[in-house]
């Protein structure tokens, strides 16, 4: 059964890429009980080390802490707070959502205009984000500066809840979905050596995963995700990329790797013998943590596990918690099998 | 020359899925070495044992391909790319699947039914001629890979057949193992034939990170500046092998290149100086290892660069591969 | 403002590969300085303060190479096709370049004349391979001396205009400047750490020399002084700084918090202006360095620089200054609750 407090916790978790403290303390607390080894390294990725004394392959367990947002980059005389984006973010998905800024987690708006006060031809024209500001109610520079000042990490104000049976939405479920199992998954016993990475700074280019596998290089790593499932309507059927309730998103290529074809293949009869459903990842988009861990040292062998979710690097998504579960079984019994 | 070199380019081989290939290699160079390997990823590592620095020289033994995604209800493929491919090259173009399935590609024309106005991934699509889904279904799977149809012109000394990227790389290599004067190398030689190259230079990434050369050579395809109004470039076909200068990842070690050149004067081999303002080769990636390598790169000219029709001259191959050796040797 | 020290450094040509040429200059100056200076294989320079009990290592980090164009052909009447990737072809037109084949030649670059110009194609850029360097030579002459693949500098212009300097390659030899005139001023101080300077090659092509000599010197954390873009006219203060308001401190996800911290209350306690440069990348070593091997804590001190990439980048002096002044103050304050805090971080 999922622990959906934890996937709860850390969906509503502060940890915009650069400072993922918030999602850090919360796993350390979560797994410490289950593991021998913890750290964080120069670049603040969290490493956990089981069984490292057991023999066989290292096993890596990989998914990246941080969400995308925003940054405070100017205020101006008034206190309205401009910004920059964190990662991928579509402008136009910004428009009129509450936020939450910086270390004194002060609540804001992303203001937008009244539609009485719009010419005709504004109407159908995005805003660029350096066009837009966040407001917090301040009335001046200097207010706004001591609760927010430059630099500032950004999240968008979300709360997890179930929107219908079985059916959760909230924030950053790219990727603390994959944050969730991985720190499930290490409650259990394997009689492998596990080592867990929770990267950061994957939004921005993959920069934890460039230097998380050097101290502790594994032979085979599975990186788990929060992919994205375009099963809307008008979208072309080749285009979907994955859909909910289909199962876990198995990738062969993204943009920026080619997993494992054995051990996928090996992936793919273990679901076929448990009957778990599991779907291919059907568009070559995105990249992940699993292309860098690849290229540490002399090499890794690596896979790619998604649960899917619609409407990620935006404030809300959904996903279907039976694919979670699967996903986490999927992981589960491909490592027994070993 | 041209039975290996056509062997070569009808080994499939794209980015992940280079056995044929490196078993062609190994077939041709293992009596020739004193060890043969295939490390973690996959490269293919032929040791020549010698006294003084460690010399690293690679040739990429994938080729660009494609992948398939969907297979949709009445039995076309859509795929995706794997490495550069040059969408404008892509439609009417045949492809062969690894099972030996082969199919042609077209696109879909309701907005520009006689001529293709932008050629875009999303919009092509791949006939095997199944004739329905669950046909197609029989003959490839979602994750299938796939490459432009071998083909093989031979004219005076011109080759045109896909995949010249890299696999006249490849057998300038095997080439300089085979003729190579053991004896006088001045090398410890590793000859790595590297995988992944056109979708990151990955082989070649973990490769040096194991073997830690202290120099390192690409021998890679190169562009030219030879056709009806082309892009000026000072590269042409039949004017010898190109030391490269710099390319769009990197400036190449200039003690190399001088060594090159010096080499090519010396035993009177016609070559060309490669300044390239777009791709890059293994080199970059040996390049930036550990605590780095010198790196450059001896390249081929060649037109038509990742399409189907790649075009080289089998005399700067030649020069390519007396280069090396006078370079090794000495 | 060791005025001619900045003037040799950002006179000579050190293209990216042939940084070199630089190497001597700042040996010479760092001589007395440090503890030991030496010339690396991948063309950086490092100079080496031993700290006391220098259990940790700095890194400060400038890089010596500079933009330039590459010889790509040469025309049966004895012209020069060029290409560069880092400068904008608009400001080829009209000047003076030096070629370094065998050895240097001066050209220029000139346009067609106003009776063969359309009032239409006034308005668009030449494009870099319509542009030509004219050495008033013929084929044949000019082959003697340039081949395709030598290098192109801008002709040197360093002036002194009003409280600014201006010269090409100010980016980032004023970061080199920067250093060097530090590591004078801690003479007869010993940081708690060891100060390793070093002087990085091919920045401009793909952090070579950052990433290579981070993994052979292993500092445990960095600093990087480069340039950063300065307001002038078409460049707001919303994309650049002002002039004369001090070194720019960079903020974001890709730099560690506890130096960017640190040296925000450095320039606080020692009255140093400065300004925040809030983004995702600093576009400098930094980026190379932070991802070598287990990961390297990084941040970026930048001096604001207008024109940036042409012959004529400007800085004012007191932000140079400024930012000797800053790195300075901040060594100095290295502590052991600073370090510690550095690692309990992680």
């Amino acid at each position: 059964m999922a622990n959906i407090e934890l996937i709860e916790k850390l969906s509503n978790a502060f940890g915009v890429s650069g400072d993922e403290r918030e999602v850090r303390n919360l796993i350390r607390e979560t797994i410490k009980g289950y593991v021998e080894g913890i750290f964080v390294d120069k670049i603040g990725n969290l490493v956990a080390l089981k069984g490292m004394e057991k023999p066989g392959p290292k096993i890596m367990l990989n998914a990246h802490m941080d969400e995308v947002g925003l940054i405070v980059t100017k205020i101006d005389e008034k206190g309205f707070l401009f910004f920059k984006k964190i990662g991928g973010l579509d402008d136009r998905v910004l428009l009129g959502k509450r936020v939450i800024v910086g270390e004194k987690r002060v609540k804001g708006i992303i203001g937008a205009k009244a539609i009485h006060l719009q010419q005709k031809d504004e109407r159908n024209k995005t805003i660029e984000y350096k066009n837009l500001f966040i407001d917090i109610g301040a009335k001046s520079k200097d207010e706004s500066e001591k609760l927010c000042p430059s630099g500032s990490y950004v999240v968008f104000d979300t709360q997890f809840e179930e929107l219908s049976m079985g059916k959760y939405i909230g924030k950053s479920f790219d990727n603390r979905l994959g944050c969730a199992i991985v720190s499930e998954l290490l409650t259990e016993e394997f009689n492998f050596p596990v080592i867990a990475l929770y990267t950061v700074q994957e939004e921005i280019g993959l920069r934890g995963a460039s230097v998380g596998a050097y101290n502790y290089t594994p032979d085979i790593s599975v990186t788990l995700e929060g992919t994205i499932s375009a099963d809307m309507p008008e979208i072309k059927d080749h285009l979907k990329v994955s859909r909910l309730g289909a199962g876990p998103v198995i990738t062969i290529k993204d943009r920026s790797v080619i997993t494992d074809h054995q051990l996928r293949e090996k992936m793919t009869s273990v679901a076929r013998k448990q009957n778990i459903p599991f779907q291919f990842k059907q568009v070559v988009a995105g990249g992940t943590d699993s292309s860098k861990i690849q290229l540490t040292k002399s090499g890794v062998k690596v896979l790619v596990v998604a649960v899917p979710a619609r409407y990620i690097h935006s404030p809300v998504s959904l996903f279907y918690m039976e694919d979670y579960e699967n996903t986490k079984k999927l992981v589960r019994e491909f490592i027994k099998s070993m | 020359m041209e039975d290996l070199i056509k062997k070569l380019v009808f080994a499939f081989g794209p980015s992940s899925k280079e056995e044929a290939v490196k078993k062609i290699i190994r077939a041709e160079i293992e009596q020739e070495v004193d060890e043969i390997s295939e490390d973690k990823f996959g490269n293919l590592v032929a040791h020549i044992k010698g006294s003084g620095e460690k010399l690293m020289l690679a040739a990429h033994t994938d080729s660009i391909g494609i992948i398939v995604t969907d297979i949709d209800k009445n039995g076309f493929l859509r795929f995706s790319e794997i490495g550069g491919l040059r969408k404008s090259f892509l439609i009417g173009q045949k492809i062969l699947l690894e099972n030996g399935i082969e199919g042609y590609v077209f696109y879909e024309d309701k907005e520009s039914p006689w001529e293709v106005k932008e050629p875009k991934m999303e919009k092509v699509f791949i006939d095997i001629g199944a004739t329905n889904k669950a046909r197609a279904k029989e003959m490839v799977q979602i994750g299938t890979l796939g490459v432009y149809l071998p083909n093989f012109i031979r004219n005076d000394s011109r080759i045109i057949a896909p995949s010249m990227d890299d696999r006249i790389g490849v057998y300038v290599l095997i080439e300089v193992i085979k003729n190579l004067k053991k004896r006088k190398s001045r090398f410890d030689l590793f000859f790595v034939f590297t995988t992944q190259e056109e979708v990151g230079v990955k082989g070649a990434k973990v490769s040096t990170f194991e073997i830690t050369p202290d120099l390192g050579i690409a021998v890679d395809v190169t562009f030219s500046g030879d056709t009806p109004e082309c892009k000026p470039m000072a590269l042409s076909l039949g004017n010898g092998p190109a030391v490269k200068v710099m390319d769009g990842g990197m400036i190449a070690s200039k003690e190399i290149k001088d060594e090159l050149i010096k080499t090519a004067k010396q035993e009177k081999i016609s070559y060309q100086l490669e300044v390239l303002t777009g791709g890059t080769t293994d080199a970059y990636a040996m390049q930036l290892t550990k605590s780095g390598v010198m790196s450059g790169a001896v390249s081929i000219p060649a037109r038509y660069v990742h399409t189907s029709g790649e075009t080289i001259d089998t005399n700067d191959v030649a020069g390519a591969i007396n280069l090396l050796k006078k370079y090794i040797e000495k | 403002m060791e005025e001619n020290l900045l003037k040799e450094l950002t006179d000579k040509f050190s293209p990216s590969g042939g940084e070199l040429s630089v190497h001597a200059t700042i040996k010479r100056e760092l001589t007395g300085f440090a503890d030991r200076i030496d010339s690396l294989k991948n063309g950086s320079l490092v100079a080496i303060k031993k700290g006391f009990p220098g259990k940790c290592s700095l890194m400060l980090d400038a890089h010596i190479d500079e933009v330039f164009a590459i010889i790509t052909g040469i025309t049966e009447e004895g012209f020069l096709r060029f290409f560069s990737e880092s400068i904008d072809q608009k400001i080829f037109p009209g000047i003076i370049v030096i070629v370094h084949g065998r050895k240097p030649i001066k050209g220029i670059i000139g346009i067609k004349p106003a009776h063969l110009v359309t009032e239409e194609e006034t308005k668009k850029a030449i494009e870099i391979n319509e542009l030509f360097i004219d050495c008033g030579l013929d084929k044949k002459d000019i082959e003697e001396i340039v081949t395709v693949g030598d290098f192109v500098s801008f002709n040197s212009s360093f002036s002194k205009i009003g409280n600014c300097y201006s010269n090409k390659s100010f980016d980032d030899k004023l970061g080199a400047y920067v250093i060097i005139e530090a590591l004078k001023k801690l003479k007869r101080t010993s940081p708690l750490v060891n100060i390793i300077s070093h002087f990085s090659s091919q920045e401009e092509e793909n952090f070579y020399g950052a990433i290579t000599s981070t993994y052979a010197l292993k500092p445990d954390f960095a600093i990087a002084i480069d340039v950063t873009h300065a307001v002038s006219p078409g460049v707001s203060a919303d994309e650049a700084f002002e002039i004369g308001n001090g070194p720019v401190i960079f903020v974001g996800p890709s730099v560690d918090r506890v130096i960017v911290n640190k040296l925000i209350k450095t320039a606080e306690n020692f009255n140093i202006p400065f300004s925040k440069e809030v983004d995702i990348f600093s576009g400098t070593d930094a980026i190379g360095i932070q991802t070598v091997q287990e990961g390297v804590p990084v941040a970026v001190v930048s001096i604001p620089l207008r024109y940036m990439h042409t012959p004529v980048e400007t800085a004012d002096q007191s932000d140079i200054e400024n930012t000797v002044n800053l790195l300075t103050q901040f060594i100095g304050s290295i502590d052991d609750s600073f370090m510690e805090e550095l690692y309990g971080e992680h």
